[in-house]
């Protein structure tokens, strides 16, 4: 009789050869992925600390300086040029764009960030102009926007992996209890209410830009409570249908239903009540580089003197002028700005710093940015299929923590990407902890860390999908987005905060709104720009 | 029979790593069944479920069945543990290979699964009987339970993390086969005392690992080879481009083209789809000088134009350079296109059809296009109110163009949406159908600016089904096929492939 030792060991050396063998004769080696990690420049400011403040240094003079180059600088930049005033927008990265930035492999652009916008309102003539003038918009017909076919997201545009398979839509739709199909049904009637509801002002309940949306007191009052509770004062449950939305805050907001307050929550289903002529409401307009095209589009509308690389270190008032000390990163050399007017369209906690010698008074504590990972993937297009409905523009796993991922490629009109290959863009906010803590534990994990539990969470539909996979990158936005937790939109300082510095520093960020979304951005740039104008 | 005691503690030995080996790979083929199953059928959980609970109650069979083998046990004990590992083995294989063949897929499944699932459950209770009078009983029991569950162990942690990414489903079911097949030939050469006809058996066994080993290696090209199945000629040309595999099959004088499996022409009566999609729109165009053809890489529309002396530049625009040069070189296809694609006044065009047409700036008389159906949504772009109005823009105010534009029958609500949305973009249509004998009844969409009534040049001598007459009678749509009022097809809302999709499979999976 064997031994229990002997039988051990040999059981453990049957296994060994086991797997030794499978290993061996394995045709396809897991090949080694390569790939980058990449941030803001979150580190240039400890840059400074080694640096000593010149003496002298060569004046620019200047009417404005828009600081920042994101949307709202750029639009800013836009409406100064469309106004004729002379000016300069500094940008700390090596590229505008803020959050709608773009990468590029090999088989083309796809976005680090921002990458859709929605049906347009008709409030903002600015934003319609703009859209016009990009083709966005070909024409108007019975006063509504026709949009450009070849941006307005294909067919097929989402699809959910649910049960082991894909279902077209992303709203789960097999294997509902009566609950749950009853909750769902609730809360399809109380968002088609709001979206047609009007205040006692005369004003929507829900629109964007925020600022033409309803002052009624009733409607603010929802921002006091997380959309959560709102749900439950509504009699609305189901799992699946408290995942979807979720889901939906986590997307447009980095937050949770219960970090979220029910006011931005109800504004995400009931703000969508723009309409264009040729698609439904709720069409996206996309592109494969996602909103930097809009970017793009934007840069070359606006003033022709935009730096990037640049360090605003401090801004000082002195003798009705206003004076920037700028470093320029690449030349390595300081540089002081004279101006009129300033347009800020940074985040407060970094005008907090920059505008230390200016008499304003921001609580920064009441502003939260949830940190986002975003991911681009070079895979086969082919793998990406799996059962069930076609690979679609945003492709979604359904209790995941992940957003699943974007089609970049989604938009092209052949039938084949290069060399079969596909980028898709995995989204990820950081939204289940604390957002400082989240961020700095952020920071600090690896590449190979990010890979792992990136390719986890897509190996989930595509079980298979490490052999096609070719490139993965990775992208970290410490500060993604404002997130509008409850009470923060209707913060008592909200008016203070946007409120211009003695008609010359005017603020254009859309943290100062609540919700970062393109047309905030823009309307928030145009609206400062016109302020220069009026100072 | 060995009495030593060395000897036994090594027939233990052996055996008892037999069991660990039949535990895994019994577990394995359990998963492999289950994955091919969701992987073929979808719905994971249930797959799984039902898989595993067929495979659990045939190892119950087996157990069962196991009271009626009598002597020689080791003998039985080893056949079946080679029938295991042939089963197990070709069984992925098997069902991968026929899962578009047969209709019964899923009592195949279940019938391979129950078989393998029995022969498994045999062979614990032999192998329990064979060791009664070397172990003690209750050292015996858990002494192969213990490697039985060790084996399941090591199965389910190697499937997924090891076997699947590596190797593949085909080829891990290949390799436990051989596993087993292999653990059978050792016992046997170990016992061969105990096995009468111990030659035969081994024999047996060894073409059992060539077999399964052939198998591992060729799986890659069994797959591509299980296509000839599906073919009923003889299989001339078979060969895949970046975009789609292509057969090319003869059966007696009848040419067939196949694309991804999917029929393109029968050279028996591919002139009647031909002749009805080139002239009538070609008699009916004032200038004939410019014409260009998308899609259709076989140059059999191509053909048909060229008996227009008229025609001065043929462009052709086909995605796949490998469809064009089989119908450049292939000998049997040259003689049925009759060259057309080589003559002078041919441009041939490797490009997407979409992204050619955004951009080209030239005006052409007549424009044909023979897309494949819009069987998803890539190929669903091609039918959109997006691509019409671009291809409005390249064709001549008097030019026509014609869509090939499915089935009228089969698919009445596609054929008539394809219809509103090009005449949703400022044409005029006319819609025609023909009877093909290898597809059936197949609808044309004719358009232009206006579609002249009658004939403005006479239709060429040599064609075999087309005349003025005849078109007017494919102009008439019995109630069956007759128009229906159908919305219109958009790039970003495709109801043309959710139709087309809906009224194909109500035929395709009765």
């Amino acid at each position: 009789m064997i031994k229990r030792r002997d039988f051990i060991k040999q059981s453990l050396q049957a296994t060994g050869a086991l797997a030794l063998g499978v290993a061996w004769s394995s045709c396809e080696k897991p090949k080694k992925i390569s790939g980058t990690i990449g941030t803001p420049n979150y580190k240039i400011g400890h840059l400074l600390r080694n640096i000593s403040l010149p003496q002298t240094t060569d004046i620019i003079k200047t009417d404005c300086v828009v600081i920042g180059g994101g949307v709202s600088g750029l639009a800013a930049s836009r409406k100064l040029k469309q106004l004729n005033i002379d000016h300069v927008l500094l940008e700390l990265e090596n590229k505008t764009g803020g959050n709608a930035q773009a990468g590029q492999t090999s088989v083309g652009s796809y976005p680090f960030g921002a990458h859709y916008v929605t049906v347009p309102t008709l409030n903002d003539k600015e934003y319609l102009d703009f859209l016009q003038s990009c083709k966005l918009i070909t024409s108007f017909e019975k006063g509504l926007p026709v949009l450009n076919d070849y941006h307005v997201c294909f067919d097929l545009k989402e699809r959910l992996y649910i049960h082991g398979q894909w279902q077209e839509g992303l709203l789960p739709l097999q294997g509902l209890s009566k609950e749950e199909l009853e909750g769902m049904k609730r809360f399809e009637e109380q968002t088609y209410f709001y979206k047609n509801y009007t205040g006692k002002d005369g004003l929507p309940a829900f629109t964007l830009p925020l600022t033409f949306s309803s002052r009624d007191p009733e409607l603010l009052q929802l921002d006091t409570i997380s959309f959560a509770a709102w749900l439950q004062s509504k009699n609305i449950y189901g799992k699946a249908l408290y995942w979807y939305l979720n889901y939906c805050m986590a997307d447009d907001y980095g937050g949770t239903i219960d970090s979220v307050s029910a006011w931005a929550g109800l504004h995400y289903f009931a703000s969508h009540q723009a309409k264009a002529f040729n698609v439904d409401e709720d069409a996206v307009l996309t592109w494969p580089e996602g909103n930097n095209w809009l970017i793009q589009q934007l840069k070359q509308q606006a003033g022709a003197n935009i730096k990037t690389g640049q360090l605003v270190y401090q801004v000082e008032e002195k003798s009705n002028a206003l004076y920037l000390r700028v470093f320029d990163i690449e030349a390595g050399n300081w540089v002081l700005y004279e101006t009129q007017h300033i347009i800020s369209c940074v985040p407060q906690f970094v005008n907090q710093y920059m505008l230390q010698g200016i008499d304003r008074k921001v609580n920064t504590q009441a502003y939260t940015y949830a940190p986002w990972v975003v991911a681009n993937v070079v895979v086969d297009t082919d793998a990406m299929h799996g059962f069930g409905a076609e690979l679609a523009w945003d492709n979604v796993i359904y209790d995941n923590d992940s957003l699943g991922y974007v089609h970049a490629n989604h938009q092209q009109l052949a039938q084949r990407s290069v060399n079969g290959k596909s980028n898709i863009t995995y989204y990820k906010p950081l939204v289940k902890q604390d957002a400082k803590a989240a961020r700095e534990r952020m920071m600090k994990t690896s590449y190979q860390q990010w890979y792992d539990s990136i390719v986890a969470d897509l190996k989930i539909p595509h079980p298979l999908i490490e052999s096609n996979l070719h490139q993965l990158d990775v992208w970290l936005w410490g500060h993604g987005m404002i997130q509008p937790s409850v009470g923060f939109i209707t913060r008592p300082t909200a008016k203070l905060d946007k409120q211009s510095y003695r008609h010359k520093i005017h603020f254009a960020h859309t943290d100062l709104v609540g919700i970062s979304v393109f047309e905030e951005g823009f309307y928030a740039g145009t609206q400062a720009a016109l302020q220069v104008l009026q100072a | 029979m060995p009495t030593s005691a060395h000897s036994n503690q090594r027939f233990q030995v052996i055996l008892l790593l037999s069991v660990f080996v039949v535990a895994t790979c019994g577990l394995v083929y359990e998963l492999i069944a289950g994955t091919l199953a969701s992987y073929l059928l979808g719905d994971s959980i249930t797959q799984f479920s039902t898989i595993i609970g067929t495979y659990l109650f045939s190892m119950g069979i087996g157990s069962y069945i196991s009271r009626y083998f009598e002597h020689n046990l080791m003998r039985w004990f080893i056949q079946i543990e080679m029938l295991v590992g042939l089963v197990g083995g070709f069984s992925s294989t098997l069902l991968y290979v026929l899962f578009n063949q047969v209709e019964f897929f899923r009592i195949l499944l279940y019938g391979s699964v129950v078989l393998t699932g029995t022969l498994v459950g045999l062979e614990l209770p032999l192998l329990m009987r064979i060791l009664k009078d070397k172990i003690e009983f209750n050292d015996l029991v858990s002494k192969i339970f213990t490697f039985d569950y060790i084996g399941a162990l090591l199965a389910s942690l190697v499937f997924p993390l090891v076997c699947v990414p590596y190797l593949g489903i085909l080829k891990t079911s290949f390799f436990f086969g051989l596993l087993n097949v292999g653990v059978a030939l050792w016992v046997c050469l170990l016992f061969k005392s105990e096995i009468p006809d111990y030659k035969a058996t081994f024999a047996s066994g060894i073409f059992f690992v060539i077999m399964l080993a052939t198998g591992f290696v060729l799986s890659d090209r069994i797959i591509s080879f299980s296509e000839s199945l599906s073919y009923s000629g003889k299989i001339i040309v078979s060969t895949s481009s970046p975009y789609q595999r292509i057969i090319l099959t003869k059966q007696k004088d009848d040419l067939r083209l196949f694309l991804n499996g999917n029929l393109q022409f029968s050279s028996k009566d591919e002139y009647r789809y031909h002749e009805a999609l080139v002239h009538p729109a070609a008699v009916r165009t004032k200038n004939l000088n410019k014409v260009l053809v998308l899609g259709g890489g076989d140059g059999l529309a191509v053909r048909e134009l060229q008996k227009y002396k008229e025609v001065k530049e043929l462009v052709l625009v086909d995605l796949d350079a490998a469809v064009v040069k089989l119908f450049t070189t292939h000998q049997a296809l040259i003689k049925l296109n009759e060259d057309a694609l080589r003559k002078e006044n041919v441009k041939v065009i490797h490009d997407d059809a979409f992204t050619w047409m955004k951009q080209n700036q030239t005006l052409f008389d007549l424009i044909i296009i023979d897309f494949p159906d819009p069987s998803n949504f890539s190929l669903g772009k091609l039918y959109s109110q997006t691509f019409y109005r671009e291809l409005r823009r390249s064709l001549h105010p008097d030019g026509l163009c014609v869509v090939q534009s499915t089935s009228p029958y089969f698919a009445r609500q596609s054929f008539w949406m394809i219809n509103q949305t090009i005449a949703s973009c400022d044409y005029n249509t006319q819609a025609y159908h023909c009877y093909l004998p290898s597809f059936g009844e197949w609808g044309f969409i004719m358009a232009g600016a206006t579609v002249p009534k009658d004939p403005l040049r006479s239709y060429p001598n040599d064609v075999k089904f087309i005349n003025e007459e005849t078109f007017q009678q494919l102009n008439h749509f019995p109630p069956d096929m007759s128009k229906v009022e159908t919305g219109v097809n958009k790039l970003n809302d495709q109801l043309l492939v959710h139709i087309f999709e809906k009224e194909w499979s109500a035929y395709l999976h009765d």
